[in-house]
């Protein structure tokens, strides 16, 4: 084989190796999607305790519930709680949406998802602790409509897009060779 | 800056907004250390000026102009004071008050929310008012010597009209016996506070944040009556503390905590011994013999001015005034 057949067969597995890597990362952006939102979901109902029955400030109930987490969810909530420390008595509305647009942004959540959880700003901190209860159990149950639809996009998306990867890799190589 | 001021800023001025606390900070900058030792209060109203009561003195914030307290500072204050968290504070709320650290209280008024013709929380909050504490480590030391007999301290109840220093006395009884007055022959007591406003300790967290002795426990937040006999049942103390006794429950309480030998000190609203006599829940307990001593308060020299005290029959044993050291 001459030293050009090397060149192309080496270039095209490089090719194949690209796409399929992207398709691969693609299925698991899915995947993380579904891990962040059951961990977010399990922090608000770690914070239900905290805020329902410990009565904990609200600053310090979302860094208690932020500390099994692993990083976005946890990022989310400890930025909520450095907001409402150093907010200058801004409202908790305000700190829980700045750590929103800090954190969504680097997360794999989708706009549908950072909406439901925005909707729950107005609600923290306002209330007695029956009603913030209530406030953040339907954030919980909003979230668990979320992480079905992701869990099935995932279901249904994430070996589809590992296999394009793998297939639209093997086209271009063809192409290009 | 001197540590009267550093303790404000510290404990108090962190509870205002930046455009707020900057005016009163300038104006706490240009008053005296003693000023600043009898700074007692500091009212904070929407649309109106902020003003700081010092030794019956009124002081308007601001720099050069008065400062004029807008909605905003309100909102962001009551954030501040309450963590952003009403949850936390729903019962200190529904009191009108919140203890915060360094044992000072922030009163609050507002549009009160009812339910059940009682107040259920506050909404629309558009004043403030910002007591502050000092220690008085002296508080007690001049009437601790009536107060003791055969080495044993007295049921007491200390009477006085509103600011004259009750709240004080007590707390200055309860360090004393609770390091013990060998001068005297009183070793060490355990002390229990029931203390439902947290004004005594001033608790913040649970913590007691005013000096109310080494062998003190405090129960705080909890009903006067319910609390006493938390205390006996769970703490066994020699002597127990509590604030503005009042009602039959507490009538019953003190002299449940008489009989089982423990020594009761409280205090009670009342400008003299005509106002004593008029409350029956307080003719009660005199009846009963719960108290030995009964010490009269008044703000006519200094909070905290003894003018007279008496036996539980209501004999003269010293006739002020004893000034105080508040």
């Amino acid at each position: 084989m001459t030293f050009a057949g090397v060149l192309k067969i080496l270039g095209a597995g490089m090719v194949v190796a690209a796409s399929t890597l992207i398709g691969d990362s693609a299925a698991r952006a899915l995947r993380k999607r579904v891990e962040v939102l059951e961990e977010v979901r399990a922090a608000l109902q770690r914070l239900v305790t905290h805020i329902g029955y410990h009565s904990e400030p609200i600053a310090s109930a979302m860094e208690a519930a932020a500390q099994p987490c692993s990083t976005e969810s946890r990022d989310l909530f400890l930025e909520a709680a450095r907001n409402l420390r150093s907010g200058d008595g801004a409202p908790a509305l305000e700190a829980w949406s700045k750590a929103l647009d800090v954190v969504a942004g680097r997360s794999p959540l989708n706009t549908s998802d950072v909406t439901a959880l925005r909707l729950l700003g107005p609600a923290l901190g306002g209330s007695d602790r029956r009603d913030q209860a209530r406030h953040i159990e339907s954030a919980i149950r909003t979230l668990g409509v979320h992480i079905d639809e992701a869990r099935d996009h995932s279901a249904r998306h994430a070996t589809l897009y590992r296999q394009m990867g793998v297939l639209c890799g093997i086209l271009l190589a063809l192409l290009l060779v | 800056m001197t540590g009267a001021l550093k303790r404000i800023e510290d404990e108090v001025l962190v509870f205002m907004p930046e455009s707020l606390r900057r005016q009163v900070a300038q104006t706490l900058y240009r008053l005296s250390d003693q000023d600043l030792m009898l700074l007692s209060e500091i009212r904070v109203r929407s649309g109106l000026h902020c003003t700081l009561r010092i030794a019956g003195r009124e002081i308007t914030v601001g720099d050069g102009e008065p400062y004029v307290v807008s909605g905003e500072d309100i909102e962001r204050m009551f954030n501040l004071i309450s963590a952003n968290s009403v949850h936390a504070f729903e019962e200190e709320i529904r009191n009108g008050y919140i203890t915060v650290k360094g044992g000072h209280r922030i009163g609050m008024a507002g549009k009160t929310v009812l339910e059940g013709g009682r107040v259920k929380t506050l909404r629309h909050i558009s004043s403030f008012n910002i007591r502050v504490t000092h220690e008085c480590p002296g508080a007690a030391s001049q009437v601790i010597p009536h107060l003791i007999e055969n080495c044993r301290p007295q049921s007491s109840l200390i009477v006085g009209p509103p600011g004259s220093g009750k709240t004080t006395m007590l707390r200055g009884i309860s360090r004393l016996l609770s390091l013990g007055l060998p001068e005297y022959g009183v070793p060490p007591l355990d002390v229990g506070i029931a203390d439902e406003r947290s004004e005594i300790a001033g608790c913040y967290r649970g913590v007691p944040q005013n000096d109310v002795g080494p062998r003190t426990d405090v129960l705080d937040g909890c009903p006067k009556a319910e609390g006493m006999m938390l205390l006996i049942r769970a703490m066994s103390p020699g002597v127990i503390i509590t604030d503005e006794i009042g009602t039959a429950e507490d009538a019953s309480a003190c002299i449940e905590a008489s009989c089982a030998g423990v020594c009761v000190m409280a205090s009670a609203h009342g400008a003299g011994r005509g106002d004593l006599a008029n409350r029956p829940s307080l003719r009660r307990l005199l009846a009963a013999g719960a108290f030995s001593r009964i010490v009269f308060l008044s703000s006519k020299h200094a909070p905290g001015t003894v003018d007279e005290i008496c036996d539980g029959r209501g004999r003269t044993l010293v006739r002020g005034p004893l000034e105080g050291s508040r």
